[in-house]
C-alpha cells in the first residue's frame, strides 16, 4: 500500500505525518513467556479502524474477532449509517465465545456531503478519544464497561461523533496506554494530546517506547496497542487492510528471538519490503 | 400434584486435575454450553437455575451471584444449594422437586468445582463442630479409613479385596471421554501404592479435580417435546444427619440403608438387584464399592466383596457400577453427585457411548458426602405412573 511502513522491530505501522499504530507485549507477559492479547485492525478500504484486548489465556481471542469483522467488510463492503455499522458489529460480537472474552473499540468514518463523521462502537475498557489537536480539546471519550465481547451478547449503541475540522485526532487504545500515562504522571487525554501535538503522528510509537525505555527503574506495564490518526488525512490513503497483535505464546516467543538476534531491523521500510509480516505479528489481510 | 420430571440434557467439562484455561464462570459455562446443545436449547428457554459446590472450595461465598456469567442466570430465578459432598446430588434432587413443583418447565441444574483452586482438608475442616470435633478432625481420608477397618475387621476381608473394586472402576473409566484418570490399574499397583491412611492406599481413594456438570430437567408438558427419549426421575431419598466423631458407627452406613429402603418403598422396587440395570455409585474410595451396595439391599450384609469378585459388577455383568469409571477416577466435588445423575441418565437415554450398558431400563446415582449423608435417585425409561 502505497505510503505506508512498517518497523518491524518497533512492532509498528505509520503514514508519514497521518498515522501510527503500534503493539508493545506487557512487561510481565514477556517475562512469564505469554502472548500479548491486543490486537489493531486497520481497515484502509473501508474506513474501518478498532483495537481490542483479550486476556493472556487467550491471546488470540482479540485478533480471531478483528478478523472476522474484516472478513464481513470485505465480503459485503462498508455499510451505510449507524445502524449498518451496529448490525455489522453485532453479528461479530454474537459470535465471540464466552471463554474467548476481548474488549472492541471501533470507528467507522463515514463523509456525508461536506460534513465527515465517525461512527463509534465500544465494548470494554479500551478507549476511543477524539481530540482537537490545535486547542487540545477533547471531542469524545468513551467510558468504560464489563460488555467484552463473549460476555455481553451485543453492543446497545452507536455514538456518532462530527469530526469538524482538518485538526481532528483520533486515537484507539487499549488500557495499556493508560500504563504510559500513569508512569508519565499525566492523564492519558494529555499523553496523547502533547505527543501529537509536538511531535508528527508517525513518531508516536517510538515517543512511547523510547520513553519506557528510559524510565528508571525499568517500569511495569501490560500489553499496549495504540493507533493514531488524522481522519482528513486519511482520505488520501489507497486500498488495504493490516491486523497486528493477538499474537500467542509461541509467536512471542519467535518474534522476540528474532528481535534479539536483530532480525527484525529498527528501519521503516515498506510491508512489501518488509520481510515476514506474520513472523512479525502483522497480517496484510485482502482489503 | 406434583409433575413428573425428566432430564433432557446433560453436558460435562474436560476434567482434570488443574483447568487454568479456565477460570469458575468458564469451566461452568462449559458444561452449560454442552447441556443445551444436548438438549437443543438455548438459555433464553431456561427458567430457573440451581446451582451449587463445597463451601469454601474456591474460596468464594455467593458464588451463585458471581457464576451467573457462566451459568446464564442474568436475572432468572437462580437457587443455591450446597451440602458438602452430597452437594452434586441434592442439586439433583433440587432441581427435581422444582420442577415438579410445576413453577418452572425447564430447569437448569449446575454443579461445579474448581478443586486447584483450594486447599481441601483445610475447607472439610471447618465444616465440623469446632468445640469437639474439629480439633480432631484430620480431613476425609482418615474417617473413611476408619470405616474400611471397621468393616475388615468384622469380616475378613483385607485391603486386596477393596483394591478389585478401583482396578474396576480405573477400567470402566478408560471407556469415559470424560474421566479425569484413564488408564488402568492392577491390584499390585493398588497394594504398592503408598498407604496413606491404614488400609487404605493412594489408589484406593478419588483425586482431585476441576470440573463441571450441567443437567436439564424438564416437566412432563414439555420434556417429549424437548427430548424423545428423556431419562424420567422416579423418585428420590435422602438422609441428612450429624455425626460426632465419637459416634460413628463404623463399618455401615446407615443414611444409605435408609434413604435406599426408601427409594425401592416409594418406587415399587422388590428387588433391587434384579430389577435395576446400572448404578453410578457415589463412591470416594475402594471399601465403600463393598461396604455401601450391602447398605443399598443390593446384596446381604458381608457378601458384598465376594460380589465384587464374582464380576457381576464390571461391564457385562450382571449389574454393572459406574460404567463412567466413578468417584476414584474423576472427582470435581460439587459436580460429582451431579456427575453421577448425567451419567446414570445417559445409559437411561442410550447415549452413554463405549461405556453404554445394553438396553437400560432403570438406572440408579447417589451422592455420599458430609458426615455419612447419602442422597439416592432412581431413573426410569418409562414415564412413571
Amino acid at each position: 500500500m502505497e505510503g505506508l511502513r512498517i518497523n518491524p522491530a518497533k512492532r509498528a505501522l505509520a503514514l508519514t505525518g497521518r498515522l501510527s499504530a503500534c503493539v508493545i507485549t506487557g512487561t510481565d507477559k514477556v517475562r512469564s513467556g505469554y502472548g500479548n492479547g491486543d490486537s489493531l485492525l486497520l481497515d484502509f478500504t473501508h474506513r474501518f479502524f478498532a483495537v481490542a484486548d483479550s486476556s493472556e489465556r487467550f491471546p488470540m481471542a482479540s485478533r480471531a474477532l478483528l478478523q472476522r469483522l474484516a472478513r464481513d467488510l470485505f465480503r459485503q463492503g462498508a455499510p451505510q449509517g449507524p445502524e449498518g455499522w451496529l448490525e455489522l458489529v453485532n453479528r461479530a460480537y454474537a459470535r465471540q465465545n464466552y471463554i474467548h472474552k476481548t474488549t472492541l473499540t471501533c470507528v467507522a468514518l463515514e463523509s456525508r456531503g461536506e460534513g465527515r463523521l465517525a461512527h463509534v462502537l465500544h465494548g470494554g475498557d479500551s478507549i476511543a478519544l477524539f481530540l482537537d489537536r490545535t486547542t487540545g480539546k477533547v471531542l469524545y471519550r468513551t467510558g468504560v464497561d464489563m460488555n467484552f465481547a463473549g460476555r455481553a451478547e451485543r453492543i446497545d449503541r452507536t455514538a456518532t461523533v462530527p469530526l469538524g475540522g482538518p485538526n481532528g485526532l483520533v486515537v484507539l487504545a487499549t488500557d495499556g496506554l493508560a500504563d504510559v500515562a500513569r508512569l508519565s504522571g499525566v492523564s492519558i487525554e494529555a499523553l496523547c494530546k502533547e505527543s501529537t501535538r509536538r511531535y508528527p503522528l508517525h513518531a508516536f510509537p517510538g515517543i512511547v517506547l523510547r520513553f519506557l525505555a528510559s524510565k528508571r527503574p525499568s517500569p511495569e506495564y501490560d500489553d499496549i496497542g495504540f493507533m493514531a490518526f488524522s481522519p482528513p488525512e486519511l482520505d488520501k490513503v489507497a486500498k488495504g487492510c493490516f491486523l497486528m497483535g493477538g499474537t500467542g505464546a509461541q509467536e512471542e516467543a519467535v518474534l522476540r528471538r528474532r528481535m534479539e538476534e536483530a532480525r527484525f531491523p529498527d528501519v521503516w521500510t515498506s510491508p512489501e519490503t518488509a520481510g515476514d509480516l506474520p513472523a512479525m505479528g502483522v497480517l496484510d489481510l485482502p482489503g | 400434584m406434583a409433575k413428573r420430571v425428566a432430564v433432557v440434557g446433560t453436558g460435562q467439562t474436560f476434567h482434570k486435575s488443574h483447568r487454568p484455561d479456565v477460570n469458575g464462570q468458564e469451566l461452568i459455562n462449559e458444561a452449560v454450553q454442552r447441556a443445551l446443545e444436548d438438549a437443543d436449547l438455548t438459555l433464553k428457554d431456561i427458567d430457573a437455575i440451581v446451582i451449587g459446590n463445597m463451601d469454601h472450595f474456591e474460596g468464594i461465598n455467593y458464588v451463585d451471584c458471581w457464576s451467573v456469567d457462566g451459568s446464564g442466570g442474568t436475572m432468572k430465578p437462580i437457587i443455591k444449594l450446597t451440602t458438602g459432598g452430597t452437594t452434586g446430588s441434592t442439586l439433583a434432587i433440587g432441581g427435581y422437586h422444582i420442577t415438579a413443583s410445576g413453577l418452572f418447565d425447564k430447569v437448569l441444574v449446575i454443579g461445579w468445582e474448581k478443586n486447584s483452586e483450594s486447599d481441601t482438608t483445610g475447607a472439610i475442616t471447618t465444616a465440623f463442630d469446632p468445640v469437639w470435633d474439629r480439633l480432631v478432625f484430620a480431613g476425609a481420608i482418615a474417617a473413611l479409613a476408619a470405616e474400611g477397618m471397621a468393616y475388615m475387621t468384622e469380616f475378613g476381608i483385607t485391603d486386596r479385596d477393596a483394591a478389585r473394586v478401583s482396578v474396576r472402576d480405573r477400567k470402566h473409566a478408560c471407556n469415559n471421554p470424560h474421566a479425569q484418570l484413564r488408564k488402568e490399574i492392577t491390584i499390585e499397583d493398588v497394594l504398592a501404592s503408598p498407604m496413606l491412611s491404614d488400609p487404605v492406599h493412594l489408589l484406593d481413594v478419588c483425586p482431585r479435580t476441576d470440573g463441571a456438570c450441567a443437567v436439564i430437567m424438564a416437566s412432563e408438558d414439555v420434556a417429549e417435546k424437548i427430548c424423545p427419549n428423556p431419562a424420567w426421575i422416579w423418585g428420590t431419598a435422602n438422609r441428612h444427619t450429624y455425626t460426632y466423631v465419637g459416634d460413628f458407627k463404623l463399618g455401615e452406613i446407615d443414611s444409605m440403608k435408609y434413604a435406599a429402603a426408601e427409594l425401592w418403598k416409594k418406587c415399587g422396587i422388590r428387588e433391587p438387584r434384579k430389577e435395576i440395570d446400572v448404578i453410578e455409585l457415589y463412591q470416594p474410595y475402594s471399601f465403600a464399592g463393598i461396604i455401601w451396595i450391602e447398605a443399598m439391599g443390593i446384596i446381604p450384609r458381608g457378601k458384598g466383596s465376594e460380589y465384587i469378585w464374582s464380576g457381576a459388577t464390571d461391564m457385562g455383568g450382571e449389574l454393572p457400577i459406574n460404567p463412567s469409571g466413578g468417584v476414584i477416577a474423576c472427582n470435581p466435588i460439587g459436580a460429582t453427585g451431579l456427575i453421577r445423575c448425567a451419567e446414570a441418565c445417559g445409559q437411561i437415554r442410550g447415549k452413554a457411548d463405549q461405556r453404554q450398558v445394553p438396553d437400560v431400563k432403570l438406572a440408579v446415582s447417589t451422592g455420599f458426602g458430609g458426615c455419612y449423608w447419602t442422597d439416592i435417585l432412581l431413573y426410569g425409561k418409562k414415564k412413571p405412573s
